[in-house]
């Protein structure tokens, strides 16, 4: 018994080579079969699509990837259209918008939270504040016009009833990013907050009990306990949420211009350019080509800022 | 000297009480801004339009009427399709994503399986960088021809690197002396993978599964790339048209006989919410730990 346990064993550490192992291992290669064709299908295949930036496609093509070869002139194209100006300021202030709200609140209502002592209540603002990050975009923009529209909707109601001028603040231009930035931050707010609330329940009671006891006022237990005790990880979000900067989100904006042409031309961003100026008015290849710049300069921000999160002892998910 | 320090404490316990009631008050406040929207829409889709119009919208209907949510589930309704439709689309993406990321996850998690960091490698470079919008709807539609097929919308979004990533921290943080054990006593690695890591991962099987599920139970984006609202309508296509085509056209409804527009949007808009809300308590107990495998250091 022990002599055939020890020649396993031992055998199976002289399983080294490569072949050995990769024979040993045949049957884990057996599952991953179903992922690496999902990765060749649906990442591989498209991704070598991108010729199709460098081509002139057109709906005449009979083939996605051998079309005429035209350089970079979608580039050239592309980086000269007053659009692309306009689409590159668009998605970054709305992203810098977002961020900036989208950073505070969170952390503001998870301050809150905490401060709570009795047990049910804490539950049920909790319970109450994650559930608008479950519900998709459509069902919140539907909500959202029965309480703003111009003609039943509640703040109509409300404002007729007190003899105010009332304008939907969805459809007019000179509020509706601020619309989209705080309809934003309630969608999410709740839900961001989970990892602050983590990060305090983390900070050590005895440091609140010894601050007591020197007699620190609870604002200074916040300054000088709760704040710094959170800050690593508020930078950490913050520096991960500049890498998104690019990625302007779709279902949000695209619901929110409607048809007004003003809001549009306000809130244009890559996606909803690249869906209506590409699979709407098909020009595929030029926008193929947008979506490779974003992609490029995307990919290059998400990794440095990785790198400068990696500093603040952010682990990454490797 | 004690005296004073307990009146000390005393004065400071005071301005405390006030500070809480300041934040009890603003976060019950606050709580309404999360309810109050939802309370309306449930009273309008339970409101008589004859209501609406008299006493505009209240928070409970002052006249009660099934008529909408009857009208909408009436047969032959678009809704019912629509469900259908979404019910078959998310089940099935579920099923097929915990396939595809298990099948990958597992593997990923075992150290001495050769290529393995040049295939992490490549998923993180996958991550970072895809065809994009236009060149993978262009692969699917016309490489594929999958335009106007459910599978579309299934197999575009029924992987994520993330969730792989998440799952094979979880496998690998397993305890591998069974795992060992089994091997040694001949089992092969699949019958392993099914019948000793599968049940002792049920908690990151139900979290992911959940996510999956109501991601795409939510995906709006996907359907209005590849299905047509005409032949495949799912919920989020079917609720997007009632809500625009009020909103550019009026109502689309004969006003004579039909019900009252508004109050079937809104029963609609509780059609669709209704499944995310029953799963709910489910996705709460466990997405605190779904978003935390970040590795975020408190």
């Amino acid at each position: 018994m022990n002599v055939g346990e020890t020649a396993l064993k031992s055998r199976e550490s002289r399983v080294k080579t490569l072949w050995g192992r990769l024979k040993r291992h045949k049957y884990l290669y057996l599952l991953m079969i179903p992922g690496v064709l999902w990765y060749v299908l649906f990442h591989l295949i498209p991704l070598y699509g991108i010729v199709i930036g460098f081509q002139n496609y057109t709906l005449a093509s009979e083939s996605i990837f051998s079309n005429e070869w035209v350089g970079f002139d979608n580039f050239r194209y592309i980086f000269e259209s007053p659009d692309f100006t306009q689409i590159l300021w668009n998605t970054v202030y709305m992203s810098l918008l977002k961020m900036v709200f989208g950073f505070f609140a969170p952390i503001i209502l998870a301050l809150m939270i905490n401060a709570v002592t009795t047990g049910w209540y804490k539950k049920i603002v909790q319970t109450v504040s994650y559930l608008p990050n479950f519900l998709s975009w459509v069902i919140v923009f539907s909500v959202v016009d029965v309480l703003f529209n111009n003609y039943t909707g509640v703040f109509k109601q409300i404002f007729t009833a007190l003899g105010w001028d009332y304008t939907d603040p969805t459809t007019s231009e000179s509020s509706i990013i601020a619309f989209l930035v705080i309809s934003a931050v309630w969608k999410g707010v709740g839900y961001s907050a989970i990892i602050y609330l983590a990060s305090l329940s983390g900070i050590d009671p005895q440091l609140y009990e010894a601050a007591k006891v020197d007699g620190a006022s609870r604002w200074e237990q916040l300054l000088h306990i709760t704040v710094p005790g959170i800050l690593p990880t508020c930078a950490i979000v913050l520096i991960l949420s500049v890498g998104g900067i690019l990625g302007g989100d779709f279902e949000q904006i695209f619901l929110f211009q409607g048809d007004n042409v003003i809001i549009r031309d306000m809130t244009e961003n890559f996606a909803t350019y690249s869906y209506r100026v590409g699979l709407q008015g098909f020009q595929y290849s030029k926008t193929t080509a947008l979506g490779i710049f974003q992609s490029v300069f995307g990919a290059i921000l998400i990794v440095v800022t990785n790198k400068l999160a990696g500093k603040f002892g952010y682990e990454g998910i490797w | 000297m004690v005296k004073a320090k307990k009146g000390y404490r005393i004065k400071r316990s005071a301005g405390d009480k006030i500070v809480d009631v300041v934040n009890y008050v603003l976060l019950f406040l606050l709580s309404l801004c999360f309810v109050l929207p939802f309370v309306y829409v449930i009273s309008i889709s339970f409101s008589t339009e004859d209501a609406i119009g008299l006493y505009g919208i209240t928070f409970v209907p002052r006249e009660w009427t099934v008529e909408a949510y009857a009208y909408l589930f009436s047969e032959g309704g678009v809704i019912i399709k629509a469900y259908g439709y979404t019910v078959l689309i998310t089940v099935l993406t579920t099923v097929i994503s915990l396939f595809i990321t298990g099948g990958l996850a597992y593997p990923l998690s075992k150290i001495d399986l050769p290529f393995r960091k040049t295939f992490m490698y490549y998923v993180l470079f996958a991550m970072l960088f895809g065809g994009g919008m236009i060149p993978t709807y262009l692969v699917v539609t016309k490489l594929y021809m999958l335009k106007n097929s459910i599978w579309s919308v299934i197999l575009t979004s029924s992987y994520s690197a993330w969730n792989m990533i998440v799952m094979k921290n979880f496998f690998s943080r397993l305890p591998h002396d069974i795992e060992e054990a089994a091997l040694i006593d001949g089992a092969n690695e699949i019958r392993i993978f099914i019948s000793i890591v599968l049940p002792l991962s049920k908690p990151i099987i139900a979290t992911l599964s959940l996510f999956v599920a109501v991601g795409q139970w939510n995906n709006w984006f996907g359907p209005l790339l590849y299905l047509d609202n005409r032949v495949t309508p799912t919920l989020m296509l079917f609720l997007r048209g009632i809500i625009s085509s009020s909103l550019n056209i009026g109502s689309q409804f004969d006003s004579s006989e039909a019900p009252p527009p508004q109050s079937v949007q809104m029963a609609t808009v509780v059609a669709c919410t209704l499944p995310i809300v029953c799963v709910y308590p489910f996705l709460q107990k466990y997405f605190a730990s779904g978003v935390l495998v970040g590795g975020v250091k408190g």
